[in-house]
């Protein structure tokens, strides 16, 4: 079953096209990144799967249901800033949640020890620091324990101990089996947790799909020799690269997918007389290829 | 319903401005009663035949409720305040994401508007009890109704705030608005409606939201004197339930539509 399906969502604003025509689906199961620098329309967009922004044209089904308050109840949602009542403790925030989403009090105690601020949740919200704002935000996303969560740039403003904290949160809830759809321009964060992807600019869906397909990503070996001239020359009598690149005193040969071997090229290079000082084998990051994609057009 | 009157209480429970800010309306109903009773209490000792503010029954009823509705911008403060924290704190949308309808939102605040004009409505009514007592030392129900428009004024003030606050989404703003148009502009319109451009052939002050639900409650002589082109009493009820209806129709409408 597709958890989320988006046909043709289009949103303006006065001056502005957020959202182009996007459509995708998100399949159960998966963690879901949405990829695209700032401003791409990736807020927009999870705005309107929860009913905050209204779309100005398209539609999209939530677990095979057109969306509705009852649906999103069975949804964990954590947003760039948590909004809280700053008069209210931490505790008394997420009573108002769970009633809302009409779960007992009962497993309040519970997601606070989960996130550490059980000796805090008697301190009023606007005492927090950004770290526990966004724990107490997390809490609250736990609360029913939601089989669907999103999140958007969860990791904003936090320490490195607080970024560490999410990624190995959101990979404890993927292995429990539930469906994470997450907005981030952050490449290393999704690149390590995401299944698949989906890559907005200026609100224009570029492409979307599983991890493997979308980010076929080049091998790539680097080496060198005393002489680069002499062994420029073997290794384009050996072939087999789709490119090859000249770095300040290295060669970069590029492969298609598992078509490299470091093993043959060394033996080569070494039949021909020629000794390497480096070899090295690479896959091309995540980040060079979003950044391949997204300036392209 | 009740569960989201309940909600409505678990966000003001601890909110000990809401609180304060309640405990002092209270206080100033009792007292701004306090001195027109007293006042009336100087010129009855000195035997002067006028009757401002009659504080025995039956007209004790119409008195309490006119002078306390003078303070009735002070639960429409309240009203704004209490919606504009959600766009502050931004949990209007947090509400929503959790779950809530954007219907349910808007019937909340509602709830929460009645129930305030509900609470004023019985301190009007102790109030009235205890200073009729004080002056004429019996208790008589005779005029109660004055108490039943005192509700419905209440309403229409405090829908009126709501449908402000909802326009404006600033406390600031759309305090600064409610106070000047209802204290200023409202009366100006009215008057330069009726005076320049239909030359006094009809009235239509009387017909404004905040004028009407004040025409309804003259003071004691006013009937005779300021209010004697106004309509009959079951016209401005209607007309006053109209624009009750209408502000709740367009609060709903507002936030329907809007982008969070």
């Amino acid at each position: 079953m597709n958890i989320l399906e988006l046909n043709n969502i289009t949103k303006h604003y006065k001056t502005v096209t957020a959202l182009n025509n996007v459509s995708f689906t998100v399949p159960e199961g998966s963690v879901f990144g949405i990829l695209g620098p700032n401003g791409s329309g990736k807020t927009t967009l999870l705005g309107i799967i929860l009913d905050i922004l209204k779309p100005s044209a398209g539609s999209f089904t939530l677990m095979g249901k057109p969306a509705n308050a009852e649906v999103r109840k069975q949804i964990g949602t954590l947003l760039e800033t948590p909004n809280f009542y700053h008069y209210l403790s931490g505790e008394k925030n997420l009573r108002i949640a769970a009633q809302i989403k009409g779960k007992g009090f009962n497993e309040i105690d519970n997601v606070l020890q989960k996130v550490n601020l059980y000796q805090r949740k008697q301190s009023k919200f606007n005492t927090y620091s950004l770290g526990m704002k966004q724990r107490l935000a997390i809490a609250s996303c736990l609360l029913g324990d939601p089989q669907i969560l999103i999140f958007d740039e969860p990791t904003n403003g936090l320490d490195p101990n607080g970024i560490a904290e999410i990624r190995e949160l959101i990979l404890k809830l993927a292995a429990e089996g539930k469906t994470i759809i997450m907005a981030s321009h952050l490449l290393d964060e999704v690149e390590k947790v995401c299944t698949h992807v989906a890559i907005i600019k200026n609100g224009d869906l570029l492409t979307a799909g599983s991890v493997k397909e979308v980010l076929v990503t080049d091998e790539i070996i680097e080496v060198a020799s005393d002489n680069l001239v002499a062994l420029e020359n073997v290794l384009n009598k050996m072939g087999g690269f789709t490119s090859l690149k000249k770095q300040n005193s290295m060669l970069q040969l590029f492969f298609s997918n598992g078509n490299a071997n470091a093993a043959a090229i060394n033996q080569y290079c070494f039949q021909n007389n020629i000794a390497l000082n480096h070899l090295q084998s690479k896959k091309k990051s995540l980040e060079t290829k979003f950044l391949e994609l997204t300036n392209k057009q | 319903m009740l569960s989201l009157l309940k909600l409505e209480w678990l966000k003001v429970k601890n909110y000990r401005a809401f609180w304060i800010f309640l405990a002092l309306y209270i206080i100033a109903l009792f007292s701004i009663n306090y001195i027109a009773f007293q006042f009336q209490g100087e010129i009855k000792k000195n035997n002067v035949p006028v009757n401002i503010f009659p504080y025995d029954f039956p007209a004790v009823y119409q008195t309490i409720a006119w002078v306390s509705s003078w303070l009735l911008y002070f639960p429409g403060m309240l009203m704004i305040l209490v919606i504009t924290n959600e766009y502050n704190y931004k949990t209007h949308r947090q509400n929503i994401i959790d779950g809530l309808t954007r219907q349910q939102f808007v019937a909340a605040k509602i709830l929460f508007g009645v129930l305030i004009a509900l609470i004023t409505t019985l301190s009007c009514f102790l109030i009235a009890l205890y200073f009729g007592n004080d002056f004429s030392g019996t208790v008589s129900f005779d005029g109660i109704q004055y108490i039943g428009y005192g509700f419905i004024q209440s309403l229409c003030y405090l829908f009126f705030a709501m449908i402000l606050a909802l326009l404006m989404r600033r406390s600031g703003l759309a305090m600064a608005v409610f106070f000047l148009y209802g204290l200023v502009f409202e009366q100006l319109i009215g008057g330069v409606i009726d005076s320049k451009i239909l030359n006094n052939r009809i009235t239509t002050r009387f017909y404004f939201p905040l004028e009407a639900s004040d025409v309804l409650i003259p003071i004691t002589f006013g009937k005779d004197v300021i209010y004697k082109d106004a309509p009959s009493q079951t016209v401005l009820l209607i007309v006053c339930l109209v624009y009750i209806s209408l502000f709740a129709f367009l609060s709903f409408r507002k936030f329907q539509t809007d982008d969070l």
